[in-house]
């Protein structure tokens, strides 16, 4: 099941949100009874409530949202997780959504930057709310480095778009603060001792992208002591494990945009000025960035 | 205030569409009632169906969770302002020359002085001062200082407050919307002392009076400073006869209860400095241990 992030279709909501409760009930194996004190309705009400045309008061979803610790967001959305709810109900607050699992090719290590740096933009307000959203437990999903798959990153960065609506610049600033965060880490270990912005890119995308993601698969197409430029492939395999003809987002790209631009920052230099000459979310078959670290970043 | 996270939604309606500078009529034709009907929405005294909600959020540009947490909550910083109206709400003159204490830093204070005066007393205060009590929804809106040392001066002034009523502030804490978004997940999983970095972190979201700064930390404690700003300069908080140091004691008790409410044994706080207290100093510093 994938989150859609556009906006919610309203003409179909109730109906949506009528299943939703439905599942909850059924999942939970609520009893009639209970089911009814926490709706707060009559029998009689509740049976009007299930004729398909009757429209849900807001209340009533209002108190299942605060009783199972759901995003109200995410039940008009009908994108509840219904096993991570159950485990969730025995107490058990480590589980991963299933959509999240299948073609787990990225890590939740790389999550750690991203709700940092959204800390630090909107305050731990946005990560406790996300957090209900994605129905993920942030701090397990960072303590405990595990697989995750791309779904998790798009669905998170539609959240933060739908949210905030952020400016130009946003995502290629959280792509920055990845060098900032992992410059004291086993990264800023490898690449201190490097002696050029050039091959800090050579070894980054050469030789270590396979090591941190499987989606895409990245060639250093031209390069020299000023430029880079390299094309970034899509793994057919994971676009269609996750049901996608394209897996990421143009903030997603963005976003990568500055991660790379960042890499000359592991060696004290400035992030590169950085293009991106192609990108699938824009029509084109493969995205191609070029990175010019002769010219320093600029991000207005 | 109100009592639970859904029992005010009729109140965000009206906050909302107040902050868009919207009337009734706009916003009843976009959600497909009559203007009457509508009324009735924002006296809470028809429902609100959850189509009617998203097309209201839709027209007003307010998050749709705003109904779960209780408040209208764009999550953004303080920044310092000096308008006078906030949308459609006006903001009294006393209260809008340097307007940096965010609706959520006031909230507390405010499910306080409702237990402490009752909500029509409380409503009252606030009609007194010029005030819609729906504007207090509006998690990121500012006011100045002037607004919470007016509030505790009243409570000294008229309520049965003691110097150690304000210990009664936790039993606020448990509302759903203090803090905004924040609700109760709020550093729940956290030990008191990374509350304490997390709401040093966070400060800028609730108030931009004072500068708050973490000077030490290890394992177990903190000593954080609390300096006012610039702007500040001209307010006589430090030496009002009536409030004395009660904006320094309510200060220290919001950081002890909002980071560790969770806990069973709070923190224990030691004042180091405190600039209420004596001339010599230009700032609280606090000394934090578990």
């Amino acid at each position: 099941m994938r989150i859609s992030s556009g906006p919610i279709n309203k003409g179909k909501v109730s109906v949506q949100v009528k299943t939703v409760l439905g599942q909850i009930r059924e999942t939970l194996q609520i009893d009639p009874s209970e089911w009814l004190e926490l709706l707060e309705l009559t029998p009689k009400q509740y049976q009007s409530l299930l004729v398909p045309r009757a429209q849900v008061p807001l209340e009533v979803i209002l108190r299942v949202a605060e009783r199972y610790n759901l995003s109200l967001d995410s039940i008009f959305r009908n994108q509840i997780d219904f096993g991570v709810l159950a485990q969730r109900h025995q107490g058990n607050t480590s589980s991963i959504p299933g959509r999240y699992l299948p073609a787990a090719y990225s890590r939740t290590q790389t999550a750690r930057v991203v709700f940092d740096f959204l800390e630090k933009k909107y305050g731990s307000f946005q990560t406790v709310a996300a957090a209900r959203y994605l129905q993920i437990s942030v701090q397990e999903l960072i303590q405990k480095d595990q697989p995750i798959n791309f779904q998790f990153y798009m669905d998170l960065f539609g959240y933060v778009h739908r949210s905030h609506r952020p400016k130009t610049g946003f995502y290629l600033e959280m792509g920055l603060h990845s060098t900032r965060v992992n410059k004291h880490g086993h990264l800023g270990t490898l690449f201190g001792s490097l002696e050029s912005s050039q091959v800090v890119y050579e070894k980054m995308l050469g030789d270590l992208m396979p090591l941190f993601e499987k989606n895409n698969a990245y060639q250093i197409r031209k390069m020299n002591s000023e430029k880079a430029l390299v094309r970034c492939d899509q793994n057919e395999e994971v676009a269609s494990a996750l049901k996608l003809r394209w897996i990421g987002s143009r903030h997603i790209c963005e976003w990568k945009r500055g991660v790379f631009a960042g890499l000359p920052g592991y060696i004290g230099q400035p992030a590169a000025s950085v293009r991106e000459l192609k990108c699938v979310h824009r029509g084109d078959s493969h995205c191609l960035f070029e990175f010019d670290y002769s010219r320093r970043l600029s991000l207005n | 205030m109100a009592k639970n996270a859904y029992s005010n939604t009729n109140r965000l309606l009206r906050a909302g569409r107040k902050y868009r500078n919207l009337t009734q009529t706009e916003v009843a034709k976009h959600i497909g009632v009559d203007q009457s009907a509508y009324s009735r929405m924002e006296k809470g005294l028809q429902n609100i169906y959850i189509e009617q909600w998203l097309m209201f959020c839709e027209l007003a540009g307010i998050p749709v969770d705003s109904a779960q947490y209780g408040c209208i909550d764009f999550l953004t910083p303080v920044t310092i302002s000096h308008e006078k109206n906030e949308g459609g709400f006006k903001i009294a003159k006393d209260f809008s020359r340097f307007r940096a204490t965010s609706n959520r830093n006031t909230a507390l204070l405010l499910e306080y002085a409702a237990h402490c005066l009752g909500p029509e007393k409380l409503d009252e205060f606030l009609e007194s001062k010029k005030l819609d009590r729906d504007f207090f929804l509006l998690t990121g809106s500012t006011l100045n200082i002037d607004f919470e040392l007016n509030l505790l001066k009243t409570l000294i002034q008229k309520s049965d407050y003691s110097k150690n009523d304000l210990v009664n502030i936790p039993k606020a804490l448990s509302k759903n919307q203090i803090h905004g978004r924040l609700g109760n997940n709020y550093l729940k999983d956290q030990n008191p002392l990374s509350n304490i970095r997390r709401f040093v972190e966070n400060v800028e979201f609730y108030e931009k009076n004072f500068s708050w700064k973490i000077l030490e930390e290890n394992s177990h404690q903190v000593v954080l400073s609390v300096t006012p700003e610039e702007h500040l300069g001209e307010s006589k908080f430090t030496s009002d006869p009536i409030l004395q140091d009660h904006y320094c004691r309510y200060q220290r008790l919001l950081l002890e209860n909002t980071t560790s409410h969770t806990q069973t044994k709070p923190v224990s706080i030691v004042e180091k400095e405190c600039l209420y207290k004596s001339t010599v100093f230009r700032r609280c510093v606090y000394q934090v241990a578990q």
